[in-house]
């Protein structure tokens, strides 16, 4: 099963292969779950958008007619869901008169799971983004560092560095690219 | 139209890949105002290209965020303990803190008092030794047409060129004596040079001449000669041909 595409999977699935889905999960759960938390800010609703998002492909399946590739789709399904998910938020706030502040505020809770494999897998993922991260050059890694870390904003970063706002920006985004084909070169491996 | 919106227009039918890289790291860290930011979902729940770039970068913070969750956020800060005693001892940072450090001596009573006394002792000085400004002694300065040798500077002067034991005693009255010589000089050289432009001149005294006035040509470094009569050639020769004479 490891071993085929993720479009032969979707073949199997459409057929009733559950375990063929479950690996198109297995795959792309992290990367699902992280689009959501980009969009949402909260690890928990990042979460339940993530849930919601593979019920929805699940559900629709059928409809994926192969046009664009798997990950696109999952990930437009994924955008749709953190969409929805905003705007019941977004309702839910104005009818309880703002018993929350609206704000994307980050909360910490405990990991989904929490057994021994996944905690190993876990600590190799960190020693793989702490080697990407003291991979990037200098300048890139200092805005990482200034936004995730000291968590300063755009302008912020903009007025330290003496640079224009547009700079810090693209410098981010190179930055998260880097990244992303230093860890895509790597990947863990679960135990 | 806001740039965003611009870009968006610009990239409507999505046959490039958009440009929105920028924004995207905006949107994703929640730095797009309301209005930009449901122009961006807007965009991003029809543009293939910018979803996928999108779940991509999320994906690469995603990994930081967590990074940074899990190995430094546990992380207890760390005690500080700063040694005064050690930190105390005076740093010689340079001559400008060296300077400093005097500014601020300056500031006590005694510097003031001491900076007055100094400054009021210069003030008498300068005005008990101050150069005669008056008319020169008659008896010590030449007449105009007198040919004036160099080496004899000082009329008091011997004929060895040695200032008699009077000057040498007196040294308040060498200033005025040099100044009223260097006076004449200046006088006779004047004349002198007048004298040599007469010369020179049509000897037609019916025809006016026009006061001319100097005008300063534009020199390139040049020096130019008329605008100092004190340096004229011919004088200088004259003087020493006196001299050797």
């Amino acid at each position: 099963m490891t071993n085929l595409t993720d479009e032969q999977l979707v073949e199997l699935a459409v057929r009733d292969d559950r375990d063929a889905f479950g690996e198109i999960v297995r795959r792309w759960e992290r990367k699902i779950f992280a689009l959501c938390f980009g969009m949402l800010g909260r690890e928990d609703d990042a979460r339940d958008a993530a849930q919601e998002a593979f019920i929805a492909a699940y559900k629709n399946l059928k409809n994926f007619r192969g046009e664009a590739r798997v990950s696109s789709w999952l990930h437009r399904i994924a955008v749709n869901q953190c969409l929805t998910t905003k705007r019941r938020q977004k309702t839910r706030a104005e009818d309880h008169l703002n018993d929350e502040d609206g704000s994307e505020e980050r909360v910490f809770i405990a990991p989904l799971m929490n057994t021994p494999s996944s905690r190993a897998e876990k600590a190799e993922r960190m020693n793989l983004v702490r080697q990407a991260v003291g991979a990037l050059p200098t300048d890139l890694r200092q805005v990482i560092v200034m936004k995730e870390f000291e968590e300063m904003t755009f302008q912020e970063i903009s007025d330290t560095l003496e640079l224009p706002l547009s700079t810090v920006k693209s410098r981010l985004y190179t930055a998260l690219k880097q990244l992303r084909m230093r860890l895509e070169r790597t990947p863990v491996e679960v135990v | 139209m806001s740039d965003l919106e611009k870009k968006m227009l610009n990239n409507e039918h999505h046959i490039i890949s958009c440009e929105l890289g920028s924004e995207i790291v905006a949107y994703l860290y929640g730095e797009l105002s309301p209005e930009e930011r449901s122009l961006f979902e807007d965009h991003l729940a029809d543009c293939m290209s910018c979803t996928d770039e999108f779940a991509a970068a999320s994906n690469a913070r995603f990994s930081v965020f967590e990074w940074h969750k899990e190995e430094f956020v546990p992380l207890a800060t760390p005690a500080f303990s700063i040694p005064y005693e050690q930190a105390a001892e005076p740093v010689r940072a340079g001559w400008f803190a060296g300077l400093g450090e005097l500014l601020a001596f300056a500031r006590s009573p005694i510097a003031i008092a001491a900076s007055l006394l100094v400054v009021l002792s210069l003030g008498a000085s300068v005005f008990y030794f101050a150069p005669f400004t008056g008319t020169p002694d008659k008896s010590s300065v030449t007449a105009p047409d007198q040919k004036v040798p160099a080496v004899a500077v000082l009329p008091n002067a011997g004929e060895s060129g040695v200032l008699p034991a009077q000057a040498v005693d007196n040294p308040k009255a060498q200033p005025r004596v040099v100044k009223a010589i260097m006076t004449t000089k200046n006088k006779v050289r004047t004349q002198r040079y007048q004298n040599l432009t007469a010369q020179n001149t049509p000897n037609d005294n019916s025809i006016p001449v026009p006061f001319k006035k100097k005008v300063k040509k534009p020199s390139l470094g040049t020096y130019a000669d008329d605008e100092d009569e004190s340096l004229r050639l011919a004088i200088l020769f004259d003087e020493i041909g006196g001299i050797r004479k």
